[in-house]
């Protein structure tokens, strides 16, 4: 049971939410916190437990012959960390972002419940699992992404549903193909499918609807034109869906599905790794480059997270375990980078309406602590050691190396290149003297400020502390370590 | 005598005996009888699955005749699952009548009318859902057509007259063709039992002839492309409640009878090709219904025409019985529970649609942005309802969908998993059209007073039910095992 | 874990060596005393902006030489490069801020070639150390990948061709402080890079040979752009790129022979020195003049000699070793190119010293500002002389010991000599050119190439925004309606005549299926 609680947790939440109402705003942020707090107790428990080897699962019946089942392991837990902690740092930021806004009810309710869903696809035990709780995320995301109810943000949920349904249909078609191969098939370090003998033509069909399925929220090109669009929604939202649970559930179908489902021997005896990794490459690079082009904040912070999605798809599709470890720990790090951002551009939205990179000059002096915050995360995004951002990249890279895919390395660093110039030109906006005046006071809403501040520390503290062990590196390379069996990180 | 042996016969009397009291209760006190009798026969059919669950089917001789005599009623893990679920949304319907036809409302015409009428088409479809003879089809079926016609005009209005008139037309060439195959079936074979019948039928064009033509009318009253003229008119201008009853319940009715001809009664292959061609019409069903629901611009149409789409699904099971037992019971899983949960949610939507007319006092879809301020709890409803039309998981829809689906794949007809798909994508382009509507942030005057809370939670209660559906599959899947069609196929022990 | 993971901020490794000694001093000295002229003549309001990019890249710019693993090696070029950014930029005009996204352009490729050769040398050394790197690289399949990926990036640290242009637009708009440090110190980190990481004497001659001639060609062209530039800064930024072409000839040696590459580690060492000080004392030197007036100015001027000769390589000078060391380093090889680089050394001094005359004119016509007292900047300026009036007899002996003693030799005096006679003859002579020559004056502005390309780019990103804009409205135009073809066909699909007919022929095809 307690494997459920981390979903659980904050679905109760969610619904308590909703029954609670409009009105009773202290009561709904009494809950969702106490909520958030206990799912990341829960979490750190479960994490003490399956690095002690203890992994807690628990399954029901479901449908004829096959199970739902929840199972708390270290690469599942990981997402799950990703997804709780940042949760709470989120909800302090949208209470202060939220503070004037109309429909907060609907909107913290959907909040924890996509929250909910993020935690079921991290600690789904198998294709099927986690391919209703990647559904619910899509469904309860919509309303977020639709929130202020504008034409274009209604407009953006329709193109954010084409996708994200296109995508779970492909996904259903192949999750169900693969159970009438293969059965009940659980996740396993290295590979699930040891009983399918043969049959490697349908294998790669299904493989390629399930790339299909988990590359529209991992924005795999040509698959990514939702995101961009998705960016009317609300800061906290755009911070959930780039950061924290969308566009990670995606990729992180993708780590389970190259890792634990077909394994790295058999995606790479299939040929299906290869393709999905040059896929990966290729958006890195076209997406960077859109995104020096972008002038507005959010759009541009859009392009740079498809990009640094790819990142992950394609280490993970290098089968060389150095760079899944990479993968598995970037999604972690970018996590923590991206939400810096996007709290960032809400910030600077909420506080003085600048949407665009050329409405910035002089936002550094109006918003300095904000905007260090902002820095520190585009230069880790770009992967200057010793932020958070060099750790993964540097791991994808000699992964790559030892891989013997140079070209990934050369892709990884071209992209940090990109990086850097797409995020030093708001950097250097904002240094422009402008429009903006020093601000008397406080210069935003403490309860939007102090989160910033927080995860921007955490992109040097991360950093600084990636050799640790119980970093994101270290909890990603001991996680990683049973798919690719007798290596030792 | 075993009283639960008497729950086929309880199943039919009890509702009859509640629109007979009802008639005579009055407008006031007829509410309350329709509620007591809704309870009532809830339970009895409760009682008649977990019965049928334990000890398997069994049949009920009304007065003791016997086939091929006296009648028969027949029930099975499939019958049980289909009256439950006529009980639920009978249930919920009535609740959800006694705020709609509002007692105090003198001007109503013909609201008095309404309990005793849709009680007694509760008895002809329990009625139809028991019968395991081929002539009382037709009379059920009958009886079920004509009190169906009259709700649809029972609120007055020229356009309700003129889908009642399309209805009754529909209502009767599909009576009259079907009485037709019946007496051919008749001549040629002496037998209308269907077990008889089962047993019995051998080659013969006379009799395949009128099987055909019984299958041809109950193709027509299902309001299978493109048969479907009569439908969306008769849904979209009823009542709500009656449109909830006419597309959750109705249609569920004839089409069950279409799968106890084709899969029980008749050996296979003995109509080749007619289960190839119901597919294929199921399939232009599920796009053209969609299609068309996505152009609608009048809330209870674009719902009707959802109908029309849904009941496609419906008749994937027929070319999918022919590839093993093992398809067949997945097909045939898929499509009990997608009985269901479209029973549920389509009654939950055309509540719900209800609702927003009465709130809106109108029905264009274009108009109703804002609904989801004033009234939430029914946007979600809707909401729910729109995610098990949609297939999506979590949802009673997403079960059968999936099963559905992995019976196409294991068939290796891969196709019929393609227009799943598809159709659960058009599903969701044309409920997420209405509901970003919904969603959208205008402020409308609403006609809060006609608010009753009844009319917002009941849509709600329905849906959640199609999505908690989710959870009982294991259920339905033992009372699939306990159907007729699967010990017949050797399926079940 | 194996050392190949970087274990954080706890596994760096700083640690001072042979190698890195020359260059920590050579560092901290030129970055302290840029940092106490940048604090002297920045006025007040400005300075924290200014350190507050001054001192990391300063922090970055020092260290480096201590750094002794891939990733503090990596970290401290980054922390140097990326900051001096907003050095470059300090002024705020439109020029400076052009210079400075070009820089930060080209800094960013270097730094991601850097990077990926770096990873490659740690997977195939299976360390971090950095003298285990080049070791391992030498041997490794990926050796030819690993060394290009270096070599680009150090040409583009040091202004190699088709990059010349990044020195001279680094300078040019930066605050004097500040730029005597990006030019005696930042492109050094290069020639650092060049020792510490590519490989001896592995590689095979074509590579060497290649490297070699486009050091020539950068010594050579690099001037020519110079001497037709605008500002004395910009004319320092080319000499600084020829120079450094020098320094890549060395770095070719090194690449084919294990036996001339500490003579070739020699001639880098001593290059480095001798140019980051001598080009730290010219980029001050303007600065300074124009702060003086009268007979200091004068005084001034003439000490400008000082630093131009020892670039030069005029004898007794810091150069006149360097270029020695540089030339018998070169001498050690044999074949048509390696002899052909030597025998065309002695000429690149023709375009220093002409660049060095255009320096000199273009300082005297600065304009005088007097309104800050110039004591400090002289004080400072004349440590920097003194360090390179001092610096060649303070040599690391051992580096290479014939260098100083043929110093004194007259033939080699000679061989300095005739060059910079050449070039102050041609000045002469060009009184006398026809008009249209002198009209090439200034014709190179500072980045030359490179801002053609960074105007191309721009003219392409506009383009690209023309075309998607266009682009998206003829998607919706093109959408067609389908709609009222699928409700009119929906339409008489339910007429009650169509209805029947559809119904009557269901019958008849259920009909003639069950009688097949």
């Amino acid at each position: 049971m307690t494997a459920w609680l981390p979903m659980l947790i904050p679905a109760i939440a969610g619904i308590a939410t909703f029954a609670l109402g409009e009105s009773r705003g202290r009561a709904r942020n009494a809950v969702n916190l106490t909520a958030a707090a206990m799912s990341m107790a829960l979490v750190a428990r479960l994490v003490v437990h399956a690095y002690n080897g203890t992994v807690v699962a628990s399954t029901i019946p479901m449908l004829p012959g096959l199970e739902l089942g929840m199972s708390a392991d270290l690469l599942g837990l990981l997402f799950a960390a990703v997804a709780t902690v940042l949760w709470g740092v989120t909800l302090v930021y949208a209470i202060g972002y939220m503070d004037h806004a109309a429909d907060r009810a609907r909107f913290f309710g959907f909040f924890a419940l996509c929250i909910a869903a993020a935690n079921g696809v991290a600690l789904a035990d198998d294709p099927l699992s986690l391919f209703i709780f990647y559904e619910i995320l899509s469904l309860t995301t919509y309303p977020l992404v639709v929130h202020t109810g504008t034409p274009e943000a209604l407009a953006a949920g329709r193109k954010y549903l084409f996708y994200a349904l296109g995508g779970g249909a492909a996904l259903l078609v192949g999750v169900a193909w693969l159970a009438t191969i293969a059965g009940q098939t659980p996740f396993t370090p290295g590979g699930a499918l040891t009983t399918v003998s043969g049959r490697t033509a349908e294998l790669r069909v299904i493989f390629a609807l399930m790339v299909a399925g988990f590359g529209v929220k991992a924005a795999l090109m040509p698959l990514h034109g939702w995101l961009p669009g998705a960016m009317v929604a609300p800061a906290p939202v755009s911070s959930l869906l780039h950061a924290v649970a969308v566009v990670k559930a995606g990729v992180f179908g993708i780590i389970r599905l190259v890792n634990e489902l077909y394994g790295p021997d058999l995606a790479t005896s299939l040929g299906v790794a290869t393709p999905l990794a040059i896929l990966a490459a290729v958006s890195i690079i076209v997406a960077s480059v859109i995104a020096l082009r972008q002038d507005d904040f959010k759009r541009r912070l859009a392009y740079s997270t498809i990009a640094q999605l790819s990142y992950i798809t394609l280490g993970t599709a290098l089968c060389s375990p150095l760079a899944a470890a990479g993968a598995l720990a970037h999604l972690a790090h970018h996590a923590v980078m991206k939400i810096t951002m996007f709290f960032t551009a809400g910030s600077v939205y909420e506080t003085l309406h600048v949407k665009k990179v050329s409405q910035m000059p002089g936002l550094a002096r109006r918003m300095p602590l904000t905007m260090a915050s902002f820095a520190v995360a585009a230069f880790a995004l770009a992967g200057i050691p010793p932020l958070v951002g060099f750790a993964s990249k540097w791991m994808l890279g000699v992964g790559s190396t030892q891989g013997g895919s140079v070209w990934a390395l050369l892709v990884y660093v071209s992209s940090g290149a990109l990086a850097l110039g797409y995020m030093v030109p708001i950097l250097t906006s904002a240094l422009r003297e402008g429009d903006h005046a020093p601000a008397r006071g406080a210069e935003s809403d403490p309860r939007m400020l102090w989160p910033i501040v927080t995860v921007g520390v955490l992109t040097v503290v991360l950093g600084l502390t990636a050799g640790l062990p119980g970093s994101p590196v270290h909890w990603a390379m001991t996680a990683i370590a049973p798919s690719f069996g007798g290596w030792t990180p | 005598m075993n009283v639960l042996a008497q729950l086929p016969g309880l199943l039919v009397v009890v509702p009859l005996a509640g629109a007979a009291i009802s008639f005579v209760a009055g407008r006031r006190r007829a509410p309350h009888v329709a509620l007591a009798t809704a309870l009532t026969v809830l339970a009895l059919a409760v009682a008649l699955a977990v019965h049928v669950l334990d000890d398997g089917p069994f049949r009920y001789q009304v007065g003791g005749w016997g086939a091929p005599l006296g009648i028969d009623l027949v029930a099975d893990g499939a019958a049980a699952l289909f009256l439950v679920l006529t009980a639920i949304v009978g249930l919920v319907v009535t609740l959800y009548a006694t705020a709609y036809f509002r007692t105090d409302d003198e001007t109503a015409y013909g609201h008095g009318l309404f309990w005793t009428l849709w009680l007694f088409m509760w008895t002809s479809l329990n009625a139809l859902f028991l019968t395991g003879d081929v002539f009382n089809v037709y009379v059920c079926l009958e009886l079920v057509g004509i009190s169906a016609v009259t709700l649809v005009t029972i609120g007055g209005g020229a356009e309700a007259l003129r889908a009642g008139a399309r209805y009754l037309f529909a209502s009767m060439l599909g009576a009259m063709t079907y009485l037709l195959g019946v007496a051919l079936l008749y001549a040629a074979t002496g037998q209308l039992d269907m077990d008889v019948l089962r047993t019995t039928l051998v080659a013969d064009t006379t009799a395949a002839t009128g099987l055909a033509l019984m299958i041809a009318a109950l193709v027509l009253k299902t309001a299978l492309v493109p048969a479907h003229f009569w439908l969306p008119a008769a849904h979209g201008s009823a009542p709500s409640p009656v449109s909830a009853v006419l597309s959750s319940l109705v249609v569920k009715g004839s089409y069950f009878v279409i799968l106890r001809l084709m899969l029980d009664v008749m050996p296979a292959d003995y109509l080749p090709g007619v289960e190839i061609v119901l597919g294929v019409l199921g399939s232009a069903a599920i796009v053209w219904g969609s299609v068309q629901a996505l152009l609608q611009t009048r809330i209870k149409q674009l719902v009707a025409y959802s109908t029309v789409a849904q009941i496609g699904y419906l008749f994937l099971v027929f070319p999918l019985a022919r590839h093993g037992a093992d398809v067949l019971t997945l097909a045939l899983t898929g499509v009990l529970v997608h009985a269901l949960s479209h029973g549920l949610a389509k009654a939950g939507l055309f509540l719900g649609a209800g609702s927003l007319m009465t709130r809106f006092g109108h029905d264009r879809i274009a108009d109703m942005g804002g609904a989801v301020r004033s009234a939430p709890a029914l946007t979600f409803g809707v909401a729910l309802a729109g995610v098990t039309m949609m297939g999506l998981p979590p949802s009673g829809g997403f079960g059968a969908k999936w099963l559905l689906v992995s019976a196409a794949l294991a068939s290796g007809e891969w196709w019929w998993a393609a227009v799943l798909v598809t159709g659960g994508l058009l599903a969701a382009a044309y409920m997420f059209r209405l509901l970003s509507v919904l969603l959208k942030d205008t402020p409308t005057e609403l006609h809060a007073s006609k608010g009753d809370a009844r009319t917002e939670w009941l849509p709600l209660a329905l849906a959640l039910g199609a999505v908690l559906l989710v959870l009982a599959i294991p259920l339905v899947s033992n009372l699939a095992a306990a159907s007729n069609v699967l010990i017949h196929a050797g399926v079940t022990p | 874990m194996t050392p190949i993971l970087p274990a954080g901020i706890r596994s760096l490794t700083f640690s001072l060596d042979e190698t890195g000694t020359p260059f920590l001093i050579l560092f901290a000295f030129l970055w302290t005393i840029s940092a106490l002229y940048a604090f002297a003549t920045t006025p007040a309001g400005e300075r924290a902006r200014l350190f507050a990019y001054f001192v990391p890249s300063a922090l970055g710019g020092v260290t480096v030489a201590l750094a002794g693993d891939a990733i503090s090696f990596y970290l401290c070029f980054a922390l140097m490069a990326i900051p001096a950014w907003g050095l470059i930029t300090h002024a705020r005009t439109a020029e400076a801020r052009r210079a400075g996204t070009i820089y930060l352009t080209l800094t960013a490729i270097g730094e991601a070639l850097l990077l990926a050769a770096l990873v490659i040398m740690a997977v195939e050394a299976d360390s971090l150390a950095l003298p285990v790197l080049a070791e391992a690289i030498g041997t490794s399949p990926l050796r030819d990948i690993t060394v290009a990926l270096l070599l680009a990036s150090i040409g583009l640290k040091i202004g190699t061709l088709p990059a010349s242009g990044v020195l001279p637009l680094s300078y040019t708009y930066t605050p004097a402080g500040a730029a005597s440090a990006l030019a005696g110190a930042s492109a050094k980190v290069g020639a650092l890079a060049m020792l510490r990481l590519l490989p001896a004497g592995v590689m095979p001659e074509e590579w060497s040979y290649a490297v070699m001639a486009l050091g020539m060609a950068t010594a050579f062209l690099a001037a020519i752009l110079g001497t037709l530039t605008t500002t004395p800064r910009a004319v320092l930024g080319y000499s600084s790129a020829s120079q450094m072409g020098l320094i890549l000839v060395a770095a070719g040696v090194s690449l084919t022979s294990a036996e001339a590459a500490p003579l070739a580690y020699g001639a880098i060492v001593a290059f480095s020195l001798h140019h980051g000080l001598a080009k730290s004392a010219l980029v001050l030197g303007d600065d300074v003049v124009s702060r003086l007036t009268g007979r200091a100015r004068t005084a001034a001027l003439a000490a400008l000699a000082l630093p131009a000769l020892a670039l030069v390589g005029a004898p007794l000078t810091s150069g006149f070793v360097a270029k020695y060391a540089l030339k018998d380093a070169v001498h050690a090889l044999h074949g048509t190119v390696p002899e052909a680089v030597y025998a065309l050394l002695p000429w690149t001094a023709i375009g220093t010293a002409a660049l060095m005359l255009r320096y000199f004119v273009l300082t005297r016509e600065r304009t005088a500002e007097t309104h800050v007292s110039p004591r400090v900047p002289v004080a400072l300026w004349s440590l920097v002389l003194a360090a390179v009036a001092l610096v060649v007899w303070m040599w690391p002996a051992h580096w290479n010991v014939h260098a100083i003693e043929s110093a004194l030799s007259l033939s080699s005096m000679w061989t300095a000599l005739w060059p910079g006679l050449i070039a102050v003859a041609g000045w002469m002579a060009l009184r006398y050119a026809p008009r249209g020559a002198r009209r090439l004056n200034g014709i190179v502005p500072p980045g030359d190439v490179l801002l053609g390309l960074a105007a191309a780019v721009r003219a392409a990103d506009r383009w690209l925004a023309g075309r998607s804009r266009s682009g998206g409205v003829t998607a919706r135009g093109e959408r067609a309606d389908i709609a009222p073809a699928l409700r009119a066909t929906e339409r008489s699909a339910v007429a009650w005549t169509a209805a029947s007919t559809l119904f009557v022929l269901l019958v008849l095809l259920l009909v003639a299926l069950s009688t097949r």
